[in-house]
């Protein structure tokens, strides 16, 4: 019991990294970016091709892959965001194009990525990180990458929620979620703002990719497509662009999968992310933590 | 490609398949198209193909009925299905109606998955008898698209179009906004099971694999390109994202980039789909008097009304 709870922490750390940047994209630029999985892939995929040349340490390499997954967001958003922001008025129209303009994108990376990896599975070599295991107690064995992995899921989150509900930026990017037209009046740059929310959403995508393909031992074009429908349930769960709600529905989602998987089947746990989503929006569309009022429905 | 015009019998052969594959994914094209007409954002057609498919596939196989009864009794399951679930579904609007309807698609998927004998597990029901034929085939989607064309173009799509554009609008004229939508979704799910039972009754098999997220995307794609404003564009999108990887092969492993680039290029420039795009060049041919097909939608206001407040009656673009 205790072994399930510490894997369920680090499966819930993970989750709540890569859903964070998918949720502040969601909530406040209203972009359902379905190339967040291939983001968090294609970051896993440069550090794999950095650390073939030299090996560094994952002090060194996890900004790198930040730096990666920030910039691949950004210049999504700048190639193909922006151009439909422009030239479709009707918001909702523009969110569906730029759903399927994000699909074209990650068909770009994920080729990119399996002509490059041969359609083999590579990993990111043990010397980047020595893993060795942790034994508390008689019972629960955690390994110092998973301990690392767990911190800086709590670091990374403690970060964003500051800069979401603590400055001025953040002030800014909930009123451009509630009412972008009030915004611009007061003097808001929306695309300055678009930019830095594309920015931190691959940052957070690049940092969670790497971690996993350390963790996992694994580096594929296809390892983002699981975790980009876990996060969708777990987006619904706590309200999109909701930082708490990323969380507790992060660690709600990967408490209820290792349970499943342990005391039930392992064939029904993937059916829980989707139940979870199915469940939660006929109940409570508007999520369990977010505000009355935030528009949902 | 060339061929269509030097062997026309040989080129049909050779594309067999794809020419298959286009007809039942355009009627599974239309089902979600349907659908975004009436505003309502859902994809869990997907999910009512999968039904349709396996109670088609079920009642043909072990039951040995005769498959248009299996196909009726597949419809009007998925039907019932879909009434059901649109009480607690129409709730929600855009982007969460997508996400509730692939979540929904994707519990189907586990079921099918899990189903035992119903479903045959993870590889699925196989050895259907090929009971429907391309010539069949062909007149199902014509008379799906005639029945769509008479919604489209008489009081139902105007109700349809006034949903889309404005509910509350929509409600103060009179119209039954619920109703109208439950409708919707409903038809949206008897044409998604339609395609599902065409398709095995047409490739004798149907597995898992076959309808999860990637079918979601496909499908969209094809709308999308298209034109989301008529069912026309819901075929037009098929053939095209079906035929792609021909077209694509001289990128070779590169097809994938050029997709994607493609379906980048036509959704931030040309937002209406190829049918849009097409309508806009025959209304520039035949001049600016020209009357548009009847299937056309008004194009969305132009740039420079952006922001303006929209006048009653004024189409906006889909959805």
């Amino acid at each position: 019991m205790a072994q399930q709870i510490s894997n369920a922490l680090v499966l819930g750390a993970i989750y709540i990294l890569f859903t964070l940047g998918l949720s502040l994209a969601f909530g406040v630029v209203k972009i359902l970016n379905l190339a967040h999985g291939a983001i968090f892939m294609f970051s896993a995929f440069g550090g794999y091709i950095i650390t073939r040349e030299v090996v560094l340490p994952l002090a060194v390499v996890l900004p790198l892959t930040i730096v990666i997954g920030a910039a691949l967001a950004v210049t999504i958003d700048f190639l193909a965001f922006r151009a439909i922001r422009k030239r479709i008025p009707n918001a909702r129209q523009a969110e569906l194009s730029m759903l399927i303009a994000s699909v074209g994108a990650t068909s770009i990376l994920v080729a990119i990525a399996r002509e490059q990896l041969n359609n083999e599975t590579r990993n990111i070599p043990q010397k980047v990180f020595k893993v060795s295991v942790i034994r508390i107690g008689d019972i629960i064995r955690i390994t110092n990458l998973q301990l690392v992995i767990f911190v800086l899921g709590i670091i990374f989150t403690v970060a964003i929620g500051y800069l979401v509900q603590g400055t001025k930026t953040g002030r800014a990017l909930r009123g451009l979620a509630y009412d972008p037209p009030t915004c611009a009046l007061l003097g808001i740059n929306a695309n300055v703002l678009t930019t830095v929310t594309m920015a931190i959403s691959g940052g957070l995508a690049g940092a969670a990719g790497v971690l996993l393909a350390l963790n996992l031992n694994v580096v594929d074009a296809e390892m983002g497509d699981p975790f980009l429908l876990k996060a969708f349930a777990i987006i619904i769960l706590g309200g999109a662009g909701s930082v708490p709600g990323a969380v507790l529905g992060g660690f709600v989602l990967a408490f209820a999968e290792t349970m499943t998987a342990a005391y039930l089947s392992t064939s029904y746990r993937d059916a829980i992310a989707f139940g979870l989503i199915l469940v939660i929006l006929l109940l409570r569309p508007e999520g369990l933590l977010a505000r009355k009022g935030f528009e949902r429905a | 490609m060339i061929e269509i015009f030097t062997n026309p019998d040989a080129w049909y052969q050779n594309h067999l398949t794809v020419i298959q594959a286009v007809l039942v994914f355009s009627l599974l094209a239309m089902s979600i198209q349907v659908c975004m007409r009436a505003g309502v954002f859902s994809l869990a057609s997907v999910g009512f193909w999968a039904i349709g498919g396996y109670t088609s596939a079920n009642l043909v196989k072990v039951h040995h009925l005769a498959h248009p009864f299996a196909i009726v009794i597949a419809i009007l399951l998925a039907s019932s299905i879909g009434v059901l679930f649109s009480l607690p579904l129409l709730r929600l609007r855009g982007l969460y109606m997508g996400l509730a309807t692939i979540a929904f698609d994707l519990v189907v998927v586990v079921l099918a998955l899990n189903g035992g004998t119903l479903t045959g597990g993870p590889l699925g029901l196989f050895g259907i008898p090929v009971r429907v034929t391309v010539p069949q085939l062909v007149g199902v989607v014509a008379v799906v698209g005639y029945l769509l064309t008479r919604l489209e173009t008489g009081r139902t799509g105007r109700y349809f179009d006034a949903l889309r554009n404005d509910e509350p609008l929509a409600a103060a004229l009179g119209i039954r906004v619920n109703r109208w939508r439950v409708f919707a979704f409903t038809l949206s799910a008897a044409i998604a099971a339609l395609s599902g039972s065409m398709h095995v009754l047409l490739f004798n098999a149907i597995s898992p694999e076959q309808f999860g997220f990637s079918l979601i995307i496909l499908v969209l794609s094809m709308v999308v390109v298209g034109g989301a404003a008529s069912w026309v564009g819901a075929l037009i999108g098929a053939a095209l994202i079906e035929f792609l990887p021909e077209f694509l092969s001289t990128f070779d492993k590169w097809r994938d980039v050029a997709y994607g680039v493609l379906l980048i290029l036509v959704v931030g420039y040309a937002p209406d789909g190829i049918l849009g795009l097409v309508q806009q060049g025959f209304r520039r041919l035949v001049g600016r008097t020209g009357k548009p097909s009847s299937t056309a939608l008004p194009a969305g206001p132009p740039a420079a009304s952006v922001g303006a407040t929209p006048v009653a009656g004024q189409t906006e673009a889909l959805p």
